[in-house]
C-alpha cells in the first residue's frame, strides 16, 4: 500500500482509497481481496496499540452493587469477564502475518485529532420535533434503577424470579434505553441469567416453560448472541450455558407452533410428506432415506417417477444379507443374484439337452412351479414401490409423535425419532421369513437340477 | 438508450432513469410516480398493475393480489382466476409494466437496468428477483442492496466523509446498513435486516387491535371484509402519522362498526414489532464494530419511516434526531439509477467506488463429534464479509473406505446446520482409503452480485466439481423459457386505455364500500362512462375523464 509504518487510520484509509481506484472489486476480485487483507493488517497494527483511555470506558466499568449481588456466584463471572485483559486477537484475514513483536513502533499516540463536524448540507431534512428522544443525562440513573430492580429480584426465589411479568416489565424499560446503555444491561443480564439457570439436562426433556419464556423474551429483546455494540473486540461474555437454553428455546417454540398447526404442520402444500428440517438429520439417518426424500420433494410434481428411481436399491423383503432396512441398497444386489440363479438354471437345463426350456419341463407342471416364484418375486416389488413412502410416512409419525408428547429438547426427542422402520417388532419375522422364502426358491431350484441331473448319469 | 434503476418493492415499486442532470423518476401511465406492487387479472384476461389492481383487491378478491414480494425464491405464489402465478411471474408483470412506462417516456427501449433488493434476501431469493427480470424482458446487469442504493442517491449530494446509519423500513422489508464514506469511496460495513418486518405489519398489528375491540375473528372474515378493513388500518396508519387519533367507520360482517384509534394505542399495539426493528440495528451497529457516538448521521428511508414512533425509536437509541427526506419511499429507485450510471461508468460518477458486504455467513455443514448431534456448521464466508470474495477450505474423509463425499452448502448464522437455511449440495468421488487420508477442496467465491459458486476440488485426483447455486425453489432454464412465452402472451391493456381502467376500478370499489344512495349515484355515474367508452366518443374522453374522477373524489372526501 506503500505505506510507512503509521498509527494514523486517515493514512491508512487514503492509501487504499488511492490502490482501490486501480483495482475495482468488480474487475479484479483477487487483487481487490489481497488490498482488502493489507488494509485489514495495516488497520489492526494501528489496533495493537493501547487506545486512548476514553474510548472503552464502558468496558472498564464495575457495577457499583458487586458487594450485595446476593448468594447467587454471579458476582465472579462478571467481574472476570469485564476486567479480563484483551486477548491478543488472532490475525484476521489468513494471509502472511509480519512478526508485530519485532516490528512494532514505539506507541507514540498522536494527538487525538478531532472529529469534523458532518458536513451540514441536509438543511431540507430538517427534524420535525414532535417526540422526546431521552435527555442525555437521565440515562445512567435509568440503568442504574432498572440495576437496583433485577438485584432484588435476584434474592428471591425460583418462582418469583421467572416470572414473565416482573421481566416484561425490566425489558420494557430497557428498550427505552440508548444503545450503549442497553449494551450494558445486556451484558449484566447475561451474566446474571448464566448464574442462574439450572443446567439444561436436569429438566430431561421438558424445560420449565416458564423459564422458556423470559429467557426467549430476553434474547428478542437483545439478540444474545451477537458481538457487543460499540466494542472493537469479540464478544467475551460467557455463553456457555446460556447457549444451549438458547436452543431450547428455539425448539420449544417451534414444538408449540406445529402442535397449534396440527397435521398441516406435517405435510406440504401438494401433500408431500413434511418432515420439518431440523428433526431431518436425526429421523432420516441412513443417507439412502435422506436421498429419497430428497429426490420425492424435488420431483414431487411427477408422483411416481422418484418411485422408479428408488425401486432399484429398495426392498423390504430382502434375504439374510441385506437384513438391515437402513441399507437397502443390497438388496438389489440380492435380487440380481436371484434372477441369475434363475436364468442359470435355465442354461443348465438347457446344455442338458432337454430340448425345451426348464419351466416347460414335465417334471415342473408349468405353473404349478412357477407360481411360487411368480408370487415371490410380486411381493417383491410391490413391497419395493411401497418401501420409501412407507418409510417416509413412518417418520413424519415419529416426529409427530414427539411433538404431541411436548420433547423439545433434541436429547430427549432422540430416543423417538432415531426409532426406525426397521425396529419394529414385526419387521424383523418378516424380514427372516423374506429370507427363508429366498433360500426355500433356492432349494427348490437346486432339488429340480438335483432330479434332473441325477437320472440322466 | 435509457439506462434505468428500480426499486421493485412490496407496497410499491418506482422507476428512476439516469440522465445529464442526474436520477430523475418516471412517472406511469397514471402520472404517479409510485406504482403499487399489484396485480390483478381483468374479466378480459388483461392484466391491470398498479392502482387499480389494488382497487380491485376489494371488489375482486380472488383475481387479485399484492404483497407477494415476500414469496420471492420460495416457490409459492398465488391463484388469479384459477390460475397460479409464482412471485417471480407477479413481480415480472410489475416490472413489465415499469418498463413500459419507461420507454413510453424515453421513445426507445431500456437498456441496463439495476433491480435493488433487500440487503437480506437470501441467495434464492435473488435468483427470483433476476428471474422476474428476465420474464420481463429486462437486461438487469446488477442487483444492487436497497441501503446501498439509499445511501448512493444520499451520499453523491452531500458529505465528504463520515459513516452513516441507512435504516430502511419499507411495506414488507427492514434493513439496516452501515456505510463508511471516505475519500470518494462508499464502503458497506454491515447490514442486517429482517425480511419479513415492514409497513404492512404495523398495519396488521392495527387490524388485530380494530379486530380485538370490535370482537372480530380477521381469517374468518369474508375476502371482501377483509379487504376493505385491510383498507381502512392502511387509511388510519397514515392519518397517525400527522394526528393524534384517528376515527374509523366501516361495515363488517353486516354491521356498522365506529370508533377511534389514538396514536398511543398504537403505538401500544406496534411494540412486539419496535423490538423487532431494535435487534437489526444493534447488531448491525455490533458487526461493523463501529462505537455508536461515530456513527455521523442516521438516515431513515422507506414510507414507513414516516411514522413517529419509528422515528423516536431511532432518536432515543442514538440520543439525537435521524434525517428524514420528505418523500423517503423515493430515495431508493434514485440510487439504483444512480447504480445503473455507475455501472455504465459515466463520467459524472467515475470517482465513487463501492464496496459491498456478504450479510450473512456461508458454510457447509461437517461432522464434528463435539456438535449437538454430530453435525456443525462450518463457515467459509463470515457474516459481512467484504464482496467479492473467494474463500477455501480443506475438509477430510471421515470414515474408512469412504468413496465419496456430500458436500451441503448452508447459509446462516446457527452451529447446526438443520437451524440454517441449505442452499444446496455437491458431491465428489474420492478414492478409498482409511479415514482422514483423502481431502478435499471446497472453494466458495460469492460475487457483487450475491450468486455463489462453489467449487469443489479432490485432492489426490484433481478432480473438480463445480456449480453456480440454483436453489430448487428456483425456476429452470426451460420453465423459465416457457413462462416467458406464456407471460408474453398476457396482453396488458393499451396505454390510453390505462386510466379509464384505474377509474372504473376504483367506481366499482367506492361502490363495494358504499351503501344505499351513494351506490346508485356510482353505480349510474359508472353506467354512463363505460356507454361513453364503448360509443367511443373519444373526442370528449379526456372531459368525460376528469368529471367522472372529480365525482368519485367528491364521494372519497365525503367519508373521510
Amino acid at each position: 500500500m506503500g505505506l510507512t509504518p503509521t498509527v494514523d487510520e486517515r493514512a491508512v484509509l487514503r492509501a487504499y482509497a488511492k490502490k482501490l481506484r486501480e483495482t475495482r472489486p468488480e474487475d479484479d476480485p483477487e487483487g481487490f481481496q489481497r488490498l482488502l487483507a493489507a488494509r485489514e493488517q495495516a488497520l489492526a497494527w494501528r489496533e495493537r496499540v493501547p487506545p486512548p483511555p476514553e474510548a472503552f470506558a464502558d468496558d472498564e466499568r464495575e457495577p457499583k452493587e458487586a458487594a450485595d449481588l446476593g448468594r447467587r456466584p454471579f458476582r465472579v463471572v462478571m467481574g472476570a469477564e469485564m476486567s479480563a485483559p484483551p486477548k491478543d486477537e488472532p490475525h484476521s484475514g489468513g494471509f502472511h502475518t509480519p512478526d508485530w513483536r519485532t516490528h512494532r513502533p514505539t506507541p507514540v499516540l498522536p494527538p487525538p485529532e478531532p472529529r469534523a463536524p458532518p458536513a451540514d448540507d441536509w438543511s431540507w431534512r430538517a427534524p420535525r420535533v414532535d417526540f422526546e428522544p431521552a435527555p442525555p443525562g437521565a440515562a445512567p440513573d435509568a440503568v442504574a434503577a432498572l440495576r437496583a430492580r433485577w438485584l432484588a429480584l435476584n434474592r428471591e426465589g425460583d418462582g418469583v424470579f421467572w416470572s414473565l411479568e416482573t421481566w416484561e416489565e425490566i425489558l420494557r424499560r430497557a428498550g427505552a434505553l440508548a444503545i450503549l446503555e442497553r449494551e450494558t444491561v445486556r451484558r449484566e443480564l447475561v451474566a446474571l441469567f448464566a448464574a442462574r439457570l439450572p443446567p439444561l439436562a436436569e429438566s430431561k426433556g421438558h424445560p420449565r416453560p416458564e423459564i422458556i419464556a423470559v429467557l426467549g423474551r430476553l434474547e428478542e429483546e437483545f439478540d444474545l448472541l451477537r458481538q457487543p455494540v460499540g466494542s472493537k473486540r469479540p464478544s467475551a461474555l460467557n455463553l456457555s450455558g446460556l447457549a444451549d437454553w438458547l436452543n431450547a428455546v428455539t425448539a420449544t417454540r417451534e414444538v408449540a407452533r406445529r402442535r397449534a398447526l396440527g397435521s398441516a404442520a406435517y405435510r406440504s402444500e401438494s401433500s408431500i410428506p413434511l418432515i420439518p428440517q431440523e428433526d431431518r438429520a436425526v429421523v432420516l439417518g441412513s443417507r439412502e432415506l435422506i436421498e429419497d426424500y430428497d429426490f420425492l420433494w424435488r420431483h414431487h410434481r411427477r408422483r411416481w417417477r422418484p418411485v422408479g428411481r428408488i425401486a432399484w436399491r429398495a426392498t423390504i423383503v430382502p434375504s439374510v444379507v441385506s437384513a438391515n432396512l437402513d441399507a437397502p441398497r443390497l438388496a438389489g444386489v440380492v435380487l440380481a443374484l436371484d434372477f441369475a440363479t434363475f436364468v442359470l438354471a435355465g442354461l443348465v437345463l438347457r446344455a442338458l439337452d432337454l430340448d425345451r426350456p426348464f419351466w416347460d419341463h414335465p417334471w415342473l407342471h408349468g405353473a404349478e412351479a412357477v407360481a411360487p416364484v411368480a408370487v415371490l418375486l410380486a411381493a417383491r416389488l410391490a413391497a419395493i414401490f411401497l418401501w420409501p413412502r412407507f418409510a417416509i410416512q413412518s417418520a413424519v409419525r415419529r416426529v409427530r409423535r414427539a411433538d404431541l408428547a411436548g420433547l423439545a429438547l433434541p436429547a430427549a426427542r432422540k430416543p423417538v425419532l432415531s426409532r426406525r422402520f426397521g425396529d419394529r417388532w414385526w419387521v424383523r419375522p418378516l424380514v427372516i421369513s423374506g429370507g427363508l422364502m429366498d433360500l426355500l426358491a433356492l432349494g427348490v431350484v437346486l432339488a429340480v437340477f438335483g432330479v434332473i441331473t441325477g437320472p440322466s448319469h | 438508450m435509457k439506462i434505468a434503476g428500480i426499486d421493485l418493492g412490496t407496497t410499491n415499486s418506482l422507476i428512476a432513469a439516469w440522465t445529464d442532470e442526474g436520477p430523475r423518476l418516471i412517472s406511469n401511465a397514471l402520472g404517479d410516480t409510485l406504482t403499487p406492487s399489484a396485480v390483478s387479472i381483468a374479466d378480459d384476461g388483461a392484466v391491470l398493475v398498479g392502482r387499480p389492481a389494488v382497487d380491485r383487491l376489494v371488489t375482486h378478491p380472488d383475481r387479485s393480489i399484492a404483497s407477494f414480494k415476500r414469496w420471492m425464491g420460495s416457490g409459492a405464489g398465488a391463484r388469479l382466476a384459477g390460475k397460479f402465478y409464482r412471485a417471480e411471474e407477479l413481480s415480472a408483470l410489475v416490472l413489465r409494466s415499469l418498463k413500459e412506462d419507461a420507454e413510453n417516456q424515453a421513445g426507445g427501449a431500456i437498456g441496463e437496468t439495476v433491480i435493488s433488493v433487500p440487503a437480506y434476501f437470501s441467495d434464492p431469493q435473488r435468483k427470483a428477483t433476476l428471474d422476474a427480470a428476465r420474464l420481463a424482458g429486462l437486461e438487469v446487469e446488477r442487483l444492487v442492496n436497497e441501503p446501498t442504493a439509499a445511501a448512493l442517491a444520499h451520499g453523491l449530494e452531500s458529505v465528504e466523509e463520515g459513516r452513516f446509519l441507512i435504516l430502511d423500513l419499507g411495506g414488507g422489508t427492514f434493513d439496516v446498513s452501515l456505510l463508511h464514506k471516505f475519500e470518494g469511496i462508499m464502503e458497506v460495513r454491515a447490514s442486517a435486516g429482517d425480511s419479513l418486518l415492514g409497513g404492512n405489519d404495523f398495519r396488521d398489528a392495527l387490524v388485530s387491535l380494530i379486530a380485538r375491540r370490535d370482537q372480530l375473528d380477521p381469517d374468518a372474515l369474508p375476502k371482501e371484509d377483509l379487504a376493505r378493513l385491510l383498507r381502512e388500518a392502511e387509511r388510519i396508519k397514515f392519518a397517525l402519522t400527522t394526528q393524534d387519533h384517528a376515527a374509523y367507520e366501516l361495515a363488517l360482517a353486516g354491521k356498522d362498526r365506529t370508533g377511534i384509534v389514538t396514536r398511543a394505542e398504537f403505538e401500544e399495539a406496534a411494540q412486539p414489532l419496535l423490538r423487532r426493528l431494535r435487534a437489526p440495528i444493534e447488531r448491525a451497529v455490533a458487526d461493523s464494530r463501529v462505537n455508536p457516538h461515530e456513527i455521523d448521521q442516521i438516515v431513515l428511508v422507506g414510507g414507513a419511516t414516516r411514522m413517529p414512533m419509528v422515528r423516536a425509536l431511532a432518536a432515543r437509541l442514538f440520543g439525537r434526531f435521524p434525517l428524514a427526506h420528505p418523500r423517503p419511499d423515493h430515495i431508493i429507485a434514485m440510487g439504483a439509477a444512480v447504480q445503473a450510471g455507475l455501472m455504465a461508468r459515466d463520467f459524472a460518477l467515475k470517482d465513487v467506488v463501492m464496496t459491498d458486504v456478504c450479510p450473512f455467513t456461508l458454510g457447509i455443514a461437517v461432522r464434528d463429534t463435539t456438535a449437538p448431534e454430530g453435525r456443525a456448521m462450518s463457515p467459509l464466508i463470515e457474516r459481512n464479509a467484504v464482496v467479492p470474495i473467494s474463500r477455501s477450505g480443506r475438509y477430510f474423509t471421515v470414515d474408512d473406505n469412504q468413496t465419496s463425499i456430500n458436500i451441503e452448502v448452508y447459509q446462516g448464522e446457527n452451529l447446526r446446520p438443520a437451524q440454517n437455511i441449505k442452499i444446496g449440495d455437491i458431491r465428489v468421488r474420492v478414492p478409498a482409503g482409511p479415514a482422514g487420508r483423502e481431502a478435499i477442496d471446497v472453494r466458495f467465491t460469492y460475487d457483487v452480485n450475491g450468486a455463489l459458486e462453489v467449487e469443489v476440488t479432490a485432492v489426490s485426483t484433481s478432480q473438480k466439481e463445480s456449480r453456480v447455486f440454483r436453489n430448487a425453489a428456483n425456476l429452470s432454464a426451460e420453465e423459465l423459457a416457457a413462462r416467458f412465452k406464456a407471460l408474453a402472451e398476457i396482453k396488458s391493456p393499451p396505454r390510453d386505455q390505462a386510466e379509464n381502467r384505474a377509474l372504473i376500478a376504483r367506481a366499482e370499489r367506492l361502490y363495494a364500500e358504499s351503501l344505499g344512495a351513494d351506490r346508485e349515484r356510482i353505480k349510474s355515474l359508472l353506467g354512463d362512462f363505460e356507454q361513453a367508452l364503448l360509443d367511443q366518443q373519444l373526442r370528449d374522453v379526456a372531459g368525460l375523464r376528469t368529471r367522472f374522477g372529480a365525482a368519485l373524489d367528491g364521494f372519497e372526501r365525503s367519508w373521510s
